[in-house]
């Protein structure tokens, strides 16, 4: 505690949390809470009974820490993985095989991907059947969307990257069905797939889709959606 | 809620999610490589001879080239120690081997996943890799991969395979690339050929039980199927091209009971040594035919005129037109039908069959459905090719893209071309392939060479076609006469023809024309060990001439002389027949005067036969002929090659 008590007291974390310690008054709390990051995600005040596990479920944030789990992990296998044919493929079996961990590596990112569509879903129909889309929540509502929208094509591109008959298959089924959409469906299979059959360019395609773009966007509108939640009145 | 009860839960899911986490790194460590690795260091101990242990870690070939990775040598730790021939598996060393394990790695040859680190992933079928380790029986189509259409003494099984695909004729139906078509019979004027109906309705039916070597398949027809085929063939009377019968000349008619007609057919039979290609009651060549139960199948003016000239009916039988007259021609047919007669043949029943209305019409369509034009040809109207698939990258097939039906086989391309080979219609109903009556060698031998052809692509400097052999067509006369004849099926030329005789290219330069002139008259065998001989093929006077005259021309090796200075004389004889039995000790394969031994051709008159260049260069260097030849390279010097040169040429006929 002395130790923590000094700590306190020199320069650097004063420089890095403002909040004067020691924390008495109320003031102090709800500056705690105001000068963080991560804390202000929450009004300065919530009610105990605004956090009842009951009202959420805690869906939402389930989801936001399988996608925190995803990142480390997705990072972790990118150190291991080449967009190549047929190296691909044999990278699995490298991770499979050989890299210390590298099973429950890639069983992590795996399950957590499947359980992050799950809760993302589940936390979709907690909100509607609680009909917390109401205004002034419709607008949340809709990056809601974007961002199931957004789980669903990261799952969808991180299908192909390992690279075998399950993904191929998996990608040319997609991308022929994007090809009914009128007018346009012919150019956007041919963007998604960099060519007129799977090859290479696609998975360069699917590669940066899924670990640059994809979770660029996801970042931002989590960042939109957590703000939203807070503007539009906290949670329930 | 209770603050200290939630507490308590957080604690214990921490301590749960840790022991989780644990497995993990467990798992890890206790890999069975571990302990292979650990127990070979403990087996090489208690050896006698001294052999370095390994440090325990992951071992793997990476083989650039290839780009493959096979971490094989983790375990099998011994593959290249001599040392440990004793070991148990997996330490023992690979046995005798040609390349380098370093620059090959494992899975090149042996398939199989070299990625894998478990046993089961590496060995045994699995989902997750569509080649498995390939089975021993089936090692040597690796070989084929690189060693394209080279025979290589250590392929056997793939060399047999390649040959059975060729001789069974698969390429009618399937593109298989390196393997020629063969000749099949044409089936126009099939109707003038073929005494009774029945006969094909029975041959059809089973071929196999008519003619037990015959390489027609049976197509499992049925009953119906194979009346309505019977009907449509039955009833293409005339020949390719208007060709019409000779009949048969009246002295036949005449004679044909007669002993001394029959006996003379007999004995141009044998003097044309029919039996060198066909068989008779399973005994002789397996070139053409059985000639056992012919009579009963063939018209006798159809044999009559086949044997005057074969190309004439079947233009691209490789069987010689024999110089007969139409005496003989007759007299052997005379022959063939008193002996090659099936006794067990029905009797006619004399009941006349109609065929359906619309035979022709359904008959062409099960022609067409079965493909028969891929290997018989038949000038009719609506024939086309309805071929199989295409063979040439079967060995890389896709596990997902085979059609498995109804089987248990497992699912390995090595299970699916094996099981098809052997029995073809196992995946379905719809495969209309026939059943071959194959042995299970011959069925390990033809997967094997299918299984060598790979979409794969090597690098260039793996990669060892073999020469790809010239068509060398003669033209003119001496073509001709090469044609009817059909020299190039038993002899070879600059390298294309056949490998049953001696090859032709420098002739010329080994054998004495007029000992060839009266060989063509008389053909007898050089080798007293070796039955077969040229047959008869009554040359004409007329044609040997042209022959001789190519040969001296063409078939030569202008290297193949004396020196220049060399003299016969009685010295050089003397010491040439004293080195002959003394030095060398040739008598002991080659007779001289009924002594000496059998194994290589008799000398007696081989001064007549042989010329001088020939013997002095062959005596220099025997392989340098005949790669194959037993005859040892003995390094002598130069006089040495020449004494004994002059002695051979001493040994000359005499006219008695």
């Amino acid at each position: 505690m002395k130790i923590l008590n000094w700590l306190a007291q020199t320069k650097i974390w004063q420089s890095i949390f403002r909040t004067k310690l020691p924390i008495s008054t109320n003031l102090d709390k709800s500056l705690v809470i105001f000068n963080s990051l991560t804390l202000h995600i929450h009004p300065v005040k919530v009610r105990l009974r605004a956090i009842k596990f009951s009202y959420t479920f805690y869906l939402g944030m389930i989801s936001f820490f399988l996608f925190v789990l995803l990142i480390v992990t997705g990072i972790l296998l990118m150190l291991y993985y080449q967009p190549a044919i047929p190296h691909a493929y044999n990278n699995m079996k490298d991770l499979e095989f050989v890299v210390s961990n590298g099973s429950y590596l890639r069983n992590m990112h795996r399950w957590s991907a499947h359980l992050m569509v799950i809760t993302v879903f589940l936390h979709m129909l907690r909100v509607f059947y609680k009909g917390a889309y109401k205004p002034p929540r419709e607008f949340n509502w809709i990056i809601g969307i974007v961002l199931l929208i957004i789980t669903l094509l990261l799952s969808y591109t991180g299908y192909l990257l390992p690279y075998d008959q399950l993904s191929y298959w998996a990608v040319t089924v997609g991308t022929n069905i994007v090809q009914y959409i009128p007018i346009a469906g012919e150019k956007i299979r041919f963007l998604l797939l960099g060519g007129n059959e799977i090859g290479e360019y696609t998975l360069v395609r699917f590669y940066v889709l899924h670990c640059v773009i994809l979770p660029l966007f996801m970042v931002l509108l989590i960042a939109l959606h957590f703000w939203r939640i807070r503007k539009d009145g906290g949670l329930s | 809620m209770n603050l200290n009860r939630l507490k308590i839960l957080y604690a214990v899911i921490s301590i749960i999610f840790l022991l989780a986490l644990a497995v993990s790194p467990l798992k890890n460590y206790f890999k069975a490589w571990r302990n292979i690795q650990n127990n070979f260091n403990e087996t090489v101990e208690k050896l006698p001879q001294k052999v370095k242990p390994v440090s325990i870690g992951l071992k793997q070939i990476w083989v650039a080239d290839l780009d493959r990775i096979d971490r094989c040598t983790t375990c099998h730790l011994g593959i290249d120690n001599s040392k440990l021939e004793s070991a148990p598996q997996p330490f023992k060393p690979h046995s005798k081997i040609y390349h380098d394990i370093e620059k090959f790695g494992c899975t090149i040859c042996h398939e199989g996943q070299g990625l894998a680190t478990e046993y089961d992933a590496v060995h045994l079928p699995t989902e997750f890799w569509d080649r498995p380790l390939l089975p021993k029986k089936y090692i040597q189509s690796s070989c084929g991969k690189c060693h394209i259409n080279e025979k290589l003494n250590s392929t056997h099984l793939l060399n047999f395979g390649k040959e059975l695909i060729a001789d069974l004729n698969c390429t009618g139906c399937h593109n298989i690339p390196g393997i020629e078509k063969n000749f099949v019979p044409l089936l126009d004027g099939i109707g003038s050929k073929v005494i009774d109906r029945n006969w094909l309705v029975n041959w059809l039916k089973d071929p196999a039980k008519i003619q037990p070597d015959t390489k027609m398949p049976d197509f499992l027809l049925t009953d119906s199927e194979v009346e309505t085929l019977a009907d449509f063939l039955m009833s293409f009377k005339s020949f390719r091209n208007g060709i019409t019968l000779d009949a048969l000349p009246d002295v036949y008619y005449k004679n044909k009971d007669e002993e001394d007609f029959i006996m003379l057919g007999q004995t141009r039979f044998r003097e044309a040594r029919c039996i060198s290609c066909h068989a008779i009651e399973g005994k002789g060549g397996k070139l053409a035919p059985d000639l056992f139960k012919t009579a009963s199948k063939i018209k006798d003016t159809w044999i009559y005129n086949y044997v005057k000239n074969p190309k004439k009916l079947q233009p691209e039988v490789e069987m010689p037109q024999y110089g007969f007259s139409d005496e003989e021609a007759a007299a052997i047919t005379a022959y063939i039908e008193s002996e090659f007669v099936d006794w067990d043949d029905e009797e006619e029943t004399g009941s006349v069959h109609t065929p359906l209305a619309d035979f022709y019409e359904k008959g062409l369509a099960l022609f067409n459905k079965y493909n028969c034009g891929g290997c018989h040809q038949l000038s009719a109207k609506g024939i086309n090719q309805n071929a199989g698939p295409d063979l040439s990258e079967i060995g890389s097939k896709k596990i997902y893209q085979i059609d498995w039906g109804k089987t248990n086989v497992t699912h390995t391309v090595y299970d699916y071309i094996e099981t098809k080979v052997r029995s073809p219609r196992e995946f379905g109903g719809n495969t209309r392939m026939p059943k071959y009556n194959l042995t299970e060698r011959k069925v390990e031998a033809i997967t094997t060479y299918l299984l060598s052809l790979k979409e794969e692509k090597l690098p260039v400097n793996f990669i060892h076609p073999a020469d790809k052999k010239t068509e060398s067509s003669l033209q003119g006369k001496v073509g001709k006469i090469f044609d009817r004849y059909a020299c190039l099926k038993c002899h070879s030329l600059n390298d294309s023809g056949g490998s049953i005789a001696p090859d032709l290219t420098i002739v010329s330069s080994q054998l004495n024309t007029d000992w060839l002139r009266a060989y063509f008259k008389i053909p007898f065998t050089i080798r007293p060990i070796v039955e077969e001989r040229m047959p008869n093929l009554f040359i004409s006077n007329e044609e040997i001439e042209i022959l001789l005259n190519y040969f001296n021309t063409v078939l030569l090796d202008d290297n193949l002389s004396t020196p220049i200075n060399w003299a016969v004389d009685k010295k050089s004889e003397e010491r040439g027949a004293s080195l002959f039995y003394e030095r060398y000790g040739c008598q002991s394969c080659h007779i001289i005067e009924g002594k000496g031994g059998y194994v290589g051709p008799p000398l007696d008159e081989a001064g007549s036969r042989l010329k001088p260049g020939w013997i002095y260069n062959w005596l220099m260097n025997p392989q340098k002929f005949k790669p194959e030849t037993i005859e040892p390279r003995t390094e002598m010097p130069e006089q040495d090659a020449l004494d004994i040169t002059a002695f051979i040429m001493s040994l000359k006929k005499t006219d008695k």
